[in-house]
């Protein structure tokens, strides 16, 4: 269990994360999204050590990851722009790792090498942006980690790699039990692999929870009355978002689909129907309620 | 934590990454080392070379091994000046120390090893004699240890930084900081402070304490035996100062936020202090130069305000610039500092001259364990408290000798300046009794208080810019020159001066060069004229009796025969004077070296004079006596086999090569007409001997005749005339006395041979020394 209490980081007078917590369970795929410069980025580099937090602590089965090498051997962190020294190959930084990381598996290496079109004693720093995440991704699968940080992994990789990669994170998980963490904001990409999403604002935590509770926990209605409809149904709802067009009303309301349904026919529609939402609609939605939406950003 | 950094294995496997990343650093260095090592065999090879040049070659490996140390300390540490390289090398499982101290020993191994392999294969190629060896080895300890000192100094820095640039930018000023502030600092205290003054307190080790890459030159600077305890103090000094910034760095490694990579400093203080104190060294330096070039008292105070304050200000904001990029930086913060430092500098100068009493402070002797006056070391009470009384005379008056509130730039420095124009005055008055501290010709004295405890005391004080006694003096010149006689004639005085004593505890054995008595000639300017020498015998017994007896005659003698060689004898000595000297060497107790008392390889003679009673007593008691012209070789004299040589230098001015024709030309028809009376076969040890003491005859005659016109009152020496109209005619007449005495001592040269034949018509020549004084051949003048 990774455990995230109360984790405070500020850059200067900017506040990057405020007083954040919540936990990730093991065996989880974890979607960290978030609005640009919310602290996604930051709060991987926390988990993984590479920050220390000013307030907080994340703790990986009780322990500290800051400055801990037992812990952090247990995991590993692909940042969003991979560093490589001008002479660095995937043979080179696979001598590194094998000696450093304990849970090495020569035979994965091996096995990935085989897998991506990557020659391994090419210079990586020259190689394409997408070809040097595959490079990262192979050495990071290779120490077996526990915990897998990936930040915008799916940035620049072809819609068959994306594939690939995303099938070999649930062959992670499945075979080791182990946990990811991706901060991306490609939301299909996370709706396809993740279990779990984690929503951050300015700092702050939205929403975390299992993708499909998430998922159904929201719902967009589409419903036409024969009559104005008082602030009796109105109220009576969770209303994300409400538009209307004529007698057609557009309403994205939280709660379960069950109970959402019951009370909009308590008011006999003409129409009525109940869209699942994607993951992209979710994150907008809920954005919305915080005020981060196209109409606040054009004020 | 160091132990199990070292022993664990994220180390090992850090260190080796660190180490293949500083391969291409390492591989040009040791293509340059190899380029030394190749040329060095080549001028072998082709010139035969034969020199102990290894010290050059490692020295010059040196400069660039701490190069290669400042580059490879910039890349090795460049992980922490990027964002992305932070990400990946702090989510590496290893703690931030580990990670610090694996960069650091694999860098610092990939200069040092090179280096280390380089200087051994050259001092193994152009190392001759055991003095070089050392020297070499010592070089090789200095360099590695400046090599690591430097690599972690930086590697302090690089984690202090959070870019390259202002990494290097950071690392080359905080060397030149300190040096500078305390240079600045000496230099004004040694401007305003009567007593202090720059050269006797610009102490080297201190001057570049906090200075890593100056470590090893400052080693070789002082590599001398006597300067042992400053060299050892100094290098466990560099080694706490490397243990100390090491754990300092350890403890910055684990503080410093990763997040502060590239943006220009890791801590905001560093750049205002580098800011601050770069830019008041740099004010200070350009103001108090400017301010020595005014020449208007309080006027140099002005100079000095109006550049620093534009110097220092202009660095300020050049400095500003680099480490904000621009004028982005919040400068007020900034400013706040200089201004706060600049205020602090300009308070402690004036403190020290005004505030705390340095100017008149006489430590009290009971705090006092010896005082070092003069190059002579006092530590009995008696003699402290001469010094001490010395030193009172002159602050009792030094407000208004130094015209006080004293101002920066005053006059003090031309006296220090024309000191070395005084020092050749002695020729005015050479032939007055010669005193050690005589006033007269003297600039300063020099006065270092060793305390019981705390901090040495350095004092210099100008007490004079005169000449001659005439001249007007500033302190109470009666009252010093009686203390200086009662210090003078002091046993630690004596011991401390004289160079039979001197060094006495390092001493292994006593050696007097040639094993002689030399007998030279005083001619009367400035040098001598070799005439004979004693043949000592080199048994330690004998050796033993003439030191107790030098040791007693010297220890009974007047203070002024007490000082080194010829200079004194060159003071004291009349012409014609016979000069008797010891010319002494030792072996040294701790190596095998031998030495010339006094300074290096200057050598040192020990004038024995007519009333060293004791020694000539001695030397009479042994049958050695040098009064007894008989006992003297001149063959020996000077080591050279040529008497004629030695002749030749007397120094006349006549037709002297005539007469040495003449002499030749005698001595050739008299060795002829000798050898064939004797039936001498051996004719080259008859030559030795007969010919030797012929040239000695003649020499005591030349001396004889030289004297009695030189005593008469006609004569007038053209050298030390005053009728400088009638200088021409002067050496005309002198020129005319020399052909007249030549043709004098042609006649006797006649009689003596005529005589010698007479006499020796059966001599033969003796087989040993030891015969010579039982030889009839003794020449009676």
């Amino acid at each position: 269990m990774l455990t995230i209490n109360n984790i405070t980081k500020n850059f200067g007078e900017k506040v990057a994360l405020d007083n954040l917590s919540f936990k990730i369970p093991d065996g989880s795929v974890f979607g960290l999204i978030g609005s640009n410069g919310s602290g996604k980025s930051t709060l991987l580099r926390i988990i993984s050590g590479v920050y220390e937090p000013d307030g907080g602590a994340v703790e990986i089965d009780g322990e500290s990851t800051f400055e801990n090498p037992d812990i952090k051997g247990q995991c590993f962190f692909i940042s969003d722009f991979p560093y490589f020294y001008n002479n660095s190959t995937v043979a080179n930084l696979a001598v590194l790792y094998r000696s450093l990381y304990p849970n090495w598996n020569e035979e994965k290496f091996q096995k990935l090498c085989c897998i991506f079109p990557i020659k391994t004693t090419d210079r990586i720093i020259n190689m394409s942006k997408g070809m040097q995440r595959q490079a990262a991704l192979m050495l990071a699968l290779s120490t077996c980690p526990k915990y897998l940080m990936l930040d915008e992994i799916f940035d620049g990789l072809d819609p068959v790699v994306r594939q690939l990669i995303k099938k070999l994170l649930v062959e992670m998980v499945t075979e080791n039990n182990s946990t990811i963490i991706i901060a991306s904001h490609n939301l299909r990409e996370l709706e396809d692999v993740c279990d779990h999403i984690g929503l951050i604002h300015k700092g702050g935590i939205i929403l975390e929870k299992e993708l499909d509770e998430a998922k159904l926990g929201i719902h967009r209605v589409q419903a036409v009355f024969e009559n104005e409809i008082g602030e009796g149904l109105l109220s009576s709802l969770d209303i994300v978002k409400l538009q209307r067009q004529g007698k057609l009303m557009n309403m994205t309301i939280r709660g379960s689909g069950e109970e959402i349904e019951k009370k909009i026919r308590e008011f006999d529609p003409i129409y009525m129907e109940m869209l699942p939402l994607t993951l992209e609609e979710v994150f907008i939605s809920e954005m919305e309620v915080v005020g981060y939406d196209i109409d606040n950003i054009l004020k | 934590m160091t132990s199990t950094t070292f022993s664990n294995k994220e180390f090992k496997a850090l260190f080796k990454w660190a180490f293949r990343r500083n391969r291409t650093i390492m591989i040009i260095f040791s293509i340059i080392l190899g380029l030394g090592f190749v040329l060095n065999a080549y001028i072998m090879a082709v010139d035969n070379w034969t020199d102990d040049s290894a010290p050059v070659t490692i020295l010059v490996y040196e400069i660039a091994a701490l190069f290669f140390t400042f580059v490879s300390a910039l890349k090795t540490f460049s992980y922490l000046h990027n964002k992305r390289s932070v990400d990946m090398f702090g989510a590496l499982p290893s703690t931030r120390p580990t990670l610090m101290v694996s960069h650091l020993a694999a860098g610092i191994v990939s200069v040092a090893a090179p280096f280390t392999v380089a200087s051994i294969l050259i001092m193994g190629m152009l190392t001759r004699t055991g003095e070089m060896f050392r020297l070499s080895l010592f070089l090789i300890f200095t360099a590695l240890l400046a090599i690591c000192a430097s690599y972690t100094f930086t590697a302090l820095i690089a984690h202090c930084c959070g870019t390259i640039i202002d990494t290097a930018i950071v690392t080359v000023a905080a060397n030149g900081i300190w040096c500078g502030t305390i240079a600045l600092y000496r230099g004004f205290a040694s401007e305003m402070i009567p007593g202090i003054d720059f050269s006797s307190i610009v102490d080297v080790p201190i001057l570049t304490a906090l200075a890593p890459y100056s470590f090893s030159f400052i080693d070789v600077y002082y590599y001398e035996e006597s300067n042992l305890s400053v060299i050892l103090s100094t290098i466990a000094w560099q080694i706490l100062f490397t243990v100390g910034v090491y754990f300092l760095t350890i403890f910055v490694s684990s503080k410093r936020k990763a997040e502060t990579s590239q943006n220009g400093f890791a801590f905001s203080w560093l750049p205002m202090v580098i800011k601050a104190g770069a830019s008041v060294v740099a004010g200070g330096f350009i103001g108090f130069v400017a301010g020595e070039t005014a020449d208007s008292g309080y006027g140099n105070l002005v100079v000095f305000a109006f550049w620093y304050i534009i110097i220092a200000l202009t660095a300020f904001v050049i400095l500003h610039i680099i480490f904000s990029r621009g004028f982005k930086g919040k400068i007020k913060p900034s400013l706040i500092v200089f201004a706060s430092t600049s205020a602090c500098a300009i308070a402690v100068v004036f403190a020290l001259s005004y505030g705390l009493g340095i100017d008149t402070y006489v430590p009290d002797t009971s705090v006092i364990k010896s005082v070092e006056f003069d190059d002579v070391v006092y530590s009995k009470p008696e003699n402290i408290e001469l010094v001490t009384q010395i030193h009172q005379v002159i602050v009792d008056d030094v407000h208004n000798v130094e015209d006080y509130p004293y101002y920066f730039g005053s006059s003090r420095t031309s006296y220090y300046e024309s000191e070395y124009d005084y020092s050749d005055s002695y020729t005015y008055n050479y032939n007055d009794n010669y005193e050690t501290y005589e006033l007269v010709d003297r600039c300063s004295f020099d006065i270092t208080y060793n305390k019981k405890v705390g901090f040495d005391v350095n004092r210099r004080y100008y007490i004079s810019g005169y000449t001659n006694r005439l001249d007007p003096y500033y302190y109470d010149q009666a009252k010093i020159e009686s203390l200086l006689k009662a210090l003078e004639n002091s046993d630690e005085y004596k011991m401390a001066q004289n160079p039979l004593i001197w060094h006495e505890d390092q001493r292994k054995d006593l050696r007097v060069s040639r094993a002689n008595i030399q007998l030279e000639v005083y001619n009367g300017s400035g040098s001598f004229t070799p005439a004979g020498v004693v043949e000592l015998p080199k048994d330690d017994a004998f050796m033993n009796g003439l030191y107790e007896a030098l040791q007693k005659d010297i220890l009974n003698d007047s203070a002024f025969a007490l000082t080194d060689g010829y200079n004194l004898i060159d003071k004291t000595a009349k012409f014609g004077d016979d000069i008797y000297y010891l010319d002494i060497g030792y072996v040294d107790k701790h190596s095998t070296s031998s030495y010339n008392y006094a300074y290096g390889d200057r050598p040192i003679y020990l004038w024995i004079k007519p009333d060293y009673k004791n020694t000539l007593d001695y030397l009479k008691a042994k049958d050695m006596d040098p009064r007894d012209k008989s006992n003297l070789n001149v063959n020996q004299s000077n080591g050279s086999d040529d008497p004629m040589t030695d002749y030749d230098s007397f120094g006349w001015n006549g037709d002297f090569e005539t007469f040495k024709d003449y002499v030749n030309k005698v001595a050739m028809t008299w060795e002829y007409e000798s050898c064939q009376n004797a039936n001498v076969k051996d004719i080259s040890q008859w030559h030795k001997e007969n010919f030797g003491k012929y040239v000695t005859a003649l020499n005591f005659k030349a001396e004889e005749l030289y004297n009695k016109y030189y005593d008469s009152k006609d004569f007038k020496d053209p050298n030390y005339t005053n009728d400088f109209i009638n200088e021409g005619n002067a050496w005309a007449e002198y020129y005319q006395l020399e052909d007249y005495l030549i043709e004098q001592l042609k006649e006797y040269s006649d009689t003596y041979v005529e005589n010698s034949l007479k006499a020796n018509t059966a001599d033969t020549p003796s087989k040993t020394d030891s015969n010579r004084s039982n030889n009839n051949s003794k020449v009676t003048v």
